[in-house]
């Protein structure tokens, strides 16, 4: 998986592209906590290009949020594919982390 | 959790054989096992097993489906820590408030020994802004006062005249508050008690029926009586009608002070009525006798010019202890 980060209107968009599994989630994981822990705590995800969520990708999302909530931050993602949206409704993960259809209507709802 | 055959690994789908594959479901097994008792920590092994190409895609999904339940155990589990914890926040913060209503109940049953309960009950139905405006309402007035006092005075210690006044006043207070009375004003000797009703005739009812059983209850106390050369004795003045009811404000240099009374004619008759008695009597002016004639037995007491009112005012005295059958 590749992850590029670009910043706007005080927000880090972080670009995911391709599969977030058992093999790539533990540096998805470490990027994005060592991005809040440094006080970057607004943080939104570009799914347009992941693929693929496994249950071990869905718990770094769900950790990242849990912790993004705890530093009184935010985490919110866009533009995610059908297969990998029934999965986060599987879960649940949208109470959790919002989904929205765009950046723009994400960058709106801030 | 180790592949056995390291080379499978990057050559894509495994050939695990049948007992290399009863192995790592024993595994699996194993560890859900541990899970299931609450070793969390296990989980990490659980989604190594969803690792793509590195495990047969049997023991793939089984792990992802162990997976997914562990996600959703977690997310439900940090939900309720959320819970907790706010459960807690809120906990706090109605502990809080309990112990400020608790202080609130405390600094009101010390107003309330000051402040008229007619003025405690405006308070609370409007705390933001009570309606204290002074206006014109038909009430009873009640003026009270233990003859001789002033001899008493002299005959008694001070200690003894304040426990003598004490005890006839607070044998007083169960009688004014049972018949909806609101003391108003108290001066040495003295009670300015209210009684209001929408219905004229009932307060006019309730003020002489409190009148009655004060007296009732002054009999019975016998406090000092020795030491005194005369019988203590209660005096009281009744007039009814309409009054301005509502706050005064007296502004000084030293600040404002507000009061809650009712003024005009009828209060300062009422003062006067009282002054006329003697020996113990109830005497209620020609209004309030209107209103209560059916109920008790009165006798003309004559008709009086009293300070600072232009017409002589009829007064009735009160002579019947059993009030009389009749519906107002």
């Amino acid at each position: 998986m590749d992850m590029f980060e670009v910043r706007k209107e005080g927000l880090l968009i972080l670009e995911l592209k391709g599969r977030l599994d058992a093999l790539t989630s533990p540096g998805v994981r470490d990027k994005i906590l060592t991005f809040l822990e440094a006080g970057e705590t607004n943080v939104l995800l570009d799914c347009s290009g992941m693929d693929y969520v496994s249950s071990a990708g869905l718990r770094v999302l769900f950790e990242a949020a849990y912790k993004a909530r705890d530093l009184k931050g935010w985490i919110g993602s866009y533009g995610v594919c059908e297969n990998v949206k029934k999965i986060f409704n599987l879960a649940d993960l949208s109470s959790e982390l919002p989904t929205f259809r765009t950046q723009e209507e994400a960058l709106k709802s801030r | 959790m180790e592949s056995k055959d390291e080379s499978q690994r990057d050559e894509g789908m495994p050939t695990t054989g049948h007992d290399d594959l009863l192995a790592i479901v024993s595994s699996l097994m194993e560890l859900t096992e541990k899970i299931s008792k609450g070793d969390f920590d296990q989980a990490e092994k659980i989604y190594e097993l969803t690792r793509e190409g590195k495990y047969p895609p049997l023991i793939l999904h089984l792990a992802e489906a162990f997976g997914m339940m562990m996600v959703q155990v977690e997310a439900r589990q940090y939900h309720l820590e959320q819970i907790n914890e706010d459960l807690a926040v809120k906990n706090r913060a109605l502990k809080a408030s309990i112990e400020k209503i608790r202080l609130l109940e405390i600094i009101k049953s010390h107003m309330g020994k000051f402040v008229p309960s007619s003025v405690l009950t405006l308070i609370e139905k409007n705390p933001d802004s009570p309606d204290l405006l002074k206006r014109e309402e038909d009430v009873s007035v009640v003026f009270l006062d233990i003859a001789g006092y002033t001899k008493m005075s002299e005959q008694l210690e001070p200690e003894k005249v304040n426990t003598v006044i004490q005890t006839y006043f607070s044998s007083f207070m169960d009688a004014i508050f049972e018949n909806n009375g609101d003391i108003n004003e108290t001066a040495g000797d003295g009670l300015m008690i209210i009684f209001r009703d929408k219905d004229p005739a009932k307060h006019a009812l309730n003020a002489v029926q409190a009148a009655i059983d004060i007296q009732n209850r002054a009999q019975a106390i016998d406090v000092f009586q020795q030491e005194l050369r005369e019988a203590i004795q209660v005096h009281v003045g009744i007039n009814s009608g309409l009054c301005s009811v509502g706050s005064n404000r007296f502004e000084g240099v030293t600040g404002t002070r507000w009061t809650f009374t009712a003024t005009g004619p009828v209060t300062n008759t009422a003062a006067r009525i009282c002054s006329l008695t003697s020996g113990g009597d109830i005497l209620v002016g020609a209004d309030t006798h209107e209103r209560i004639k059916n109920h008790f037995s009165f006798e003309p007491a004559g008709e009086h010019m009293l300070k600072n009112i232009s017409r002589p005012v009829k007064v009735f005295k009160f002579v019947g202890s059993q009030e009389k059958n009749s519906s107002i």
